[in-house]
């Protein structure tokens, strides 16, 4: 006759099985394997009374269970056991594992119902600076930046998907293969981890990978650091995707009296982003046309104005006195230009007047606290 | 530096599998190539030296393996850091089963690893944990300032308050020189 600690021997063979097909990249047969050790961990739970007297046991083999049934994707049965052992008498310390147990399962549902998958490579960013507390951070000094973060990730799987760089809207599905997630942030100094989601059954074999793309990610952001965008513009050969990338990696950057530095980190390698904003040029932007009279200046403004008609500037400034003016924003500045929308900023660029129009190159923008 | 087996009890990664009796062979091949890895990695090589501390007493160990690190293992256990707390539960289990009086390791799955439980006696009664006490494994690669064995074990007990949990011991394992502390919280 079996008893539970038989079912539970044999439950873990399998477990153990399932940990080291999952590490071989096997996910099928470790999912298999955790289906397996599931039915016979639930059938050792279901020889145990719902009792006081059966504690420990009873909480640690349905979180065994439930855990066994989430490997497998067995989202219902895994809630199931999880309740259960929380329906017991757990210890405060197992319940806490348990209930978190429960909202993990959620996670992962949701993300079934996405029709996503968590890719295992993580990017970590944590800040350092005035501006960041043990496990807090200023709105304004994260926001921005994570922005930024994930937006390069966008960018950089579509170059190395070979797609040009596109300027509006959305890109097509087939170039956005991963989904950014957030996990919750780690208290130290602040930092948050980046995670893939990946469209099940859709990860076709030209898709990048989610660590090479990380990778690609990190290696542009050493050589941003370093000052070696000579080196960087090898890397990226496409003009807009390198200006795309200079700039938002500039973005990102510390502005040496907030935020001190940035750190990336994946399990293979640390990258420091250390570098001043203000030091990181946006590379230089070529005139085509000749205007009547160029100027370099400075303008304090609302980004405020955008119209769709071809051929003309998408953005508009509109300047503390009310005079209108056109910006034309390179291919590649476009992503930074468009997180300042609606917003009071300063920018620098050239201002080229022909006749009653006022159009500004733009070579820099960021925002003012009015 | 050489020590004689003789002199000190002697860590054998290969007979990981007859020592924890619950360590299937795949599993006990996988945690011992991981631990190959990180020792490699640290520039060790078979017949080192490994200091352990508990109860405030300090052991003696040499640690022996057979192999090397192939291309094949560099490339599977690449993620350093996943292989450091795999490598740890190696060295953990055994000097589990070297200095404490526990008679048993029972394990559960928990999320996506396997967690282990110590029993104190030999039960025959079917509620396999209800004697038993957490096992909590961990592995530093090298220590640094920022990240220590005594940095581990504080982490540990602020997540295990002993009033409200099973008892626990925890081993921290360090692959720089190597060494491990063990405690129980």
């Amino acid at each position: 006759m079996s008893t539970v600690r038989s079912l539970h021997k044999q439950a873990m063979e399998l477990a153990q099985q399932a940990l080291v097909w999952r590490h071989k990249g096997d996910l099928e047969n470790a999912a298999e394997n955790a289906r397996h050790a599931f039915e016979l961990e639930a059938q050792a739970v279901d020889l145990l009374p719902q009792q006081k007297e059966a504690e420990p046991t009873l909480a640690i083999l349905c979180q065994s269970a439930a855990s066994l049934a989430l490997q497998g994707g067995e989202f219902d049965k895994a809630q199931r056991y999880a309740a259960r052992g929380l329906a017991g008498y757990p210890p405060p310390n197992l319940a806490r594992d348990l209930l978190q147990l429960l909202e993990d399962i959620s996670f992962q549902a949701a993300l079934r119902r996405e029709g996503l998958r968590l890719e295992d490579e993580e990017l970590e960013l944590s800040f350092k600076g005035p501006a960041v507390g043990f496990g807090t951070i200023f709105y304004k000094d994260f926001i921005n930046r994570i922005q930024k973060a994930t937006e390069l990730i966008d960018r950089t799987v579509q170059r190395l998907m070979g797609s040009m760089y596109q300027r509006q809207g959305r890109p097509a599905k087939e170039f956005r293969p991963f989904t950014p997630i957030l996990s919750t942030p780690q208290p130290g100094s602040f930092a948050v981890t980046v995670r893939l989601g990946s469209r099940v059954g859709e990860m076709l074999p030209l898709f990048p990978k989610a660590e090479d793309v990380i990778d690609n990610v990190l290696n542009g952001i050493e050589l941003v650091n370093e000052a070696r965008e000579d080196e960087l513009r090898t890397l990226i050969k496409d003009e807009a995707y390198f200006v795309n990338f200079v700039s938002l990696t500039r973005e990102m950057a510390p502005d040496g009296e907030r935020i001190s530095t940035i750190q990336f980190r994946t399990r293979k390698r640390l990258v420091p982003l250390e570098r001043i904003r203000e030091g990181i040029e946006i590379p230089h932007v070529e005139e085509s046309e000749k205007p009547e009279t160029l100027e370099e200046v400075v303008l304090k403004g609302v980004l405020d104005f955008a119209t769709s008609r071809k051929g003309e500037s998408e953005i508009g400034l509109t300047t503390d006195d009310g005079t209108e003016y056109e910006i034309e924003v390179k291919e590649g500045l476009d992503d930074l230009v468009r997180s300042h929308y609606g917003s009071h900023v300063e920018v620098a660029g050239t201002l080229a007047v022909r006749g009653s129009k006022r159009h500004l190159l733009l070579a820099d923008i960021s925002e003012t606290d009015s | 530096m050489f020590l004689a087996d003789e002199l000190y009890p002697v860590l054998n990664l290969e007979e990981l599998e007859q020592r924890v009796v619950v360590l299937t062979k795949p599993l006990a091949d996988f945690y011992r190539e991981n631990a190959l890895v990180c020792l490699s990695n640290q520039q060790h090589s078979t017949g080192c030296p490994m200091l352990a501390r508990f109860n405030d007493e300090s052991y003696g160990f040499v640690l022996r393996w057979a192999g090397k690190v192939d291309a094949r293992m560099e490339r599977c256990y690449r993620d350093l850091v996943q292989a450091t707390e795999y490598a740890a539960c190696a060295i953990g289990l055994l000097l589990v089963e070297n200095l404490t009086e526990f008679v048993g390791v029972e394990q559960a799955a928990r999320g996506t690893t396997v967690d282990y439980y110590l029993a104190y006696k030999d039960d025959d009664d079917d509620l396999p944990f209800n004697h038993a006490a957490r096992l909590e494994v961990t592995g530093i690669l090298a220590e640094t300032d920022h990240n220590t064995i005594q940095k581990r074990i504080t982490a540990k007990k602020r997540r295990h308050k002993p009033e409200q949990d099973l008892p626990t011991l925890v081993v921290v394992v360090e692959f720089g020189e190597p060494k491990a502390v063990l405690e129980e919280i």
